[in-house]
């Protein structure tokens, strides 16, 4: 069959009354819980994790992609109104939008951001079927030295990622492979790490850790530090569509943040921040004429059409090197592939032939999710800017509540409550001094797969380390790792020399990932 | 013991992992030392000018702990109404009635959504006597 009858056949699945059900509780909860401040799309996905746990994998699935694209959706709308981006990826968003709603054109950039996302979303998600297949077909014949390359150069890129210190970055990144060590060891039957603690002799779970390090790591911050003055929140009316003019200023936009967006989150490089910066970057290079008086200024259109465009591109993108080789390469791909052990399914090559209904169903709920937040967002999106006025005690207090629901409810155990409370901590540190999260979480769950495909190269090949340079694909995957930090180490001396951090200046550190 | 079954045995992973992060962990440290520090998250609920509430952070963490301690013996949802009242008390709510029919509706919604809307289990405590 090839990957059309079989979309077709996901199509069918997908939109039975049942499931079409879970798509729109999904895009609902994944829309309501990302808009709120303080919470990012990883963070979302964390918190909704435990609400799929009742129902077969299939139909978790297919809530799951609608969380996943819900929580983007939601995420920009906060970073327009609020200015608060939820994570790097809408830092860009945040910059022309926030600016379009202070000068009266909230309406304008939330329009021009949901058809974006949906335009952008719906070609990314085509790529993707046409891609993935393909890829998951070659991907069977790559050996445990090639996938030790692949996780290498996905570890080596997400910490050198864009941020003010990239040694906080490797830091953090060593931090979550030391956590992702803990339990029981696969190989030897050895406990590591336990220090006596029966609950972690199965590991520690992804979730529990993403949980603690958002959630309770996040309300911590904010405890120590809040803002005492009330948030200065941007009302919206009801937004009906796009004025011409603007649609004629946003399409090429969108068509150019997609083309970046797709292929850099499809290669397990980087995840979706680094597209967004550079479509910020060429959009604000092209502007002409009025365009270019407004970048800056009073927002302009194409800053926010642009990197939303390219944002939600790199979402389809990053679900490329999830399902056909099992790596994450962003924080929010590190929580899907953690729901998807939870499930004891191990995405990768062969998940396409074992579980064809599953993948299937939900690639198509990805366009079903993604029709589904159009119609939802623009009407809605007067009641979404609602939500962001709730008063801050109340969130965060619902943050913590939901954070030990979360973990309670999966373990019935009060001592993941503690592991919860101490991982936050950890959060909170990580966030006060300057830490990058997300290569922790990415850490976490890429460690264990690094070791466990070195420790097998290395019993093919009796324990010869030039083994891990033997074949050609993994010289070209090392070789790429190694460029990467030298390209982020040379730019970012660069833009010191320059002495400035700009946008442009952070684009160049972005670029060398 | 060959070479092979020493890159393989369980250890040699976290020692490489243990010796990046000690070399990690010693340049940040000079880093810092040097007076190179890396600046706080932001955020917009976030004000980084005024002094640090270490208070607000020690409550917090004390009410976290009750609240696990407290669930195998009063139920998830009165020590989720306790975790909840209190961090919203902590973090300056003012407007009692708020706080207290707040911390009561959330988890009660919550219990109700996941026994009967998921079928999760969630120990309900003296709360019993409002399920069917």
């Amino acid at each position: 069959m090839n990957s059309v009858e079989l979309l077709l056949q996901g199509f069918q699945h997908a939109l039975s009354a049942q499931n079409l059900m879970f798509a729109l509780i999904g895009v609902v909860l994944g829309t309501l819980i990302g808009v709120l401040p303080g919470i990012g799309p990883a963070m979302t996905v964390a918190l909704l994790l435990p609400i799929t746990y009742s129902v077969d994998a299939s139909a978790a699935f297919i809530m799951f992609a609608g969380i996943y694209y819900g929580a983007m959706y939601g995420g920009s709308t906060t970073s327009i109104l609020l200015n608060t981006p939820g994570e790097t990826a809408s830092v860009m968003t945040a910059i022309e939008g926030n600016k379009m709603a202070k000068a009266g054109r909230a309406a304008q950039a939330l329009a021009t951001a949901a058809i974006g996302s949906f335009v952008a979303g719906t070609i990314a998600t085509a790529a993707l079927t046409l891609a993935a297949p393909q890829i998951a077909d070659w991907a069977v014949s790559l050996t445990s030295v090639d996938y030790f390359a692949l996780v290498v150069l996905a570890l080596v890129t997400v910490s050198a990622m864009l941020g003010s210190s990239p040694l906080r970055g490797f830091g953090s990144l060593l931090i979550g492979m030391f956590a992702g060590m803990i339990g029981i060891d696969s190989l030897s039957g050895q406990n590591r790490f336990t220090f006596g603690v029966d609950e972690l002799t199965t590991g520690l779970p992804v979730v529990v850790a993403a949980v603690a390090l958002f959630a309770v790591g996040e309300t911590l911050h904010v405890a120590a530090w809040l803002r005492q003055t009330p948030p200065k929140v941007i009302g919206v009316s009801t937004v009906w569509g796009l004025p011409k003019e603007d649609i004629k200023r946003s399409w090429k936009p969108w068509l150019r943040g997609t083309a970046l967006g797709f292929p850099i989150g499809a290669i397990p490089a980087g995840g979706a921040d680094v597209p967004t910066f550079l479509s910020y970057a060429i959009e604000r290079k092209l502007a002409k004429g009025k365009a270019k008086e407004e970048f800056g200024r009073t927002g302009a259109i194409e800053g926010v059409a642009g990197p939303e465009a390219a944002n939600n591109a790199a979402a389809a993108g990053v679900l490329v090197p999830l399902l056909t080789l099992g790596l994450a390469t962003s924080s929010t791909a590190a929580v899907m592939l953690a729901a998807f052990q939870s499930y004891g399914l191990r995405p990768g090559p062969l998940l396409f032939t074992s579980n064809p209904e599953l993948v299937w169903g939900l690639i198509a709920s990805l366009y079903i999710g993604n029709v589904l937040l159009l119609v939802l967002n623009l009407p809605l999106a007067s009641l979404w800017a609602k939500l962001l006025r709730v008063p801050r005690p109340f969130l965060y207090g619902g943050i913590l509540t939901c954070a030990s629901l979360g973990t309670y409810a999966v373990n019935q155990s009060p001592v993941h409550l503690v592991i919860l409370l101490v991982i936050g901590v950890l959060g909170f540190a990580m966030r006060r001094y300057g830490w990058p999260i997300a290569p922790a979480v990415v850490g976490l769950i890429l460690g264990p797969i690094g070791e466990e495909n070195l420790r097998q190269a290395m019993q093919i090949n009796q324990g010869d380390y030039s083994a891990l340079v033997s074949t050609t694909f993994a010289k070209i995957v090392l070789g790429l790792a190694l460029l990467a930090v030298v390209a982020s180490l040379v730019l970012r001396v660069r833009a010191r020399l320059k002495g400035k951090q700009t946008p442009e200046a952070l684009v160049g550190a972005g670029a060398g990932n | 013991m060959n070479p092979g079954t020493e890159s393989q045995n369980p250890r040699a992973y976290p020692y490489l992992i243990g010796i990046l992060l000690v070399v990690a962990g010693i340049a940040v440290g000079t880093q810092v030392w040097r007076g190179k520090t890396a600046p706080a998250e932001e955020g917009e609920d976030i004000d980084t000018d005024q002094p640090t509430n270490w208070r607000g952070i020690a409550v917090l963490v004390a009410l976290f702990v009750v609240h696990a301690l407290l669930i195998d013996y009063i139920g998830w949802p009165l020590a989720a109404a306790l975790l909840f009242g209190g961090t919203a008390v902590t973090l300056g709510a003012r407007r009692w009635w708020a706080v207290v029919v707040a911390s009561l509706a959330l988890p009660i919604i919550l219990l109700y959504v996941f026994t009967y809307g998921l079928s999760v289990y969630l120990p309900p405590g003296p709360l019993k006597v409002l399920m069917w």
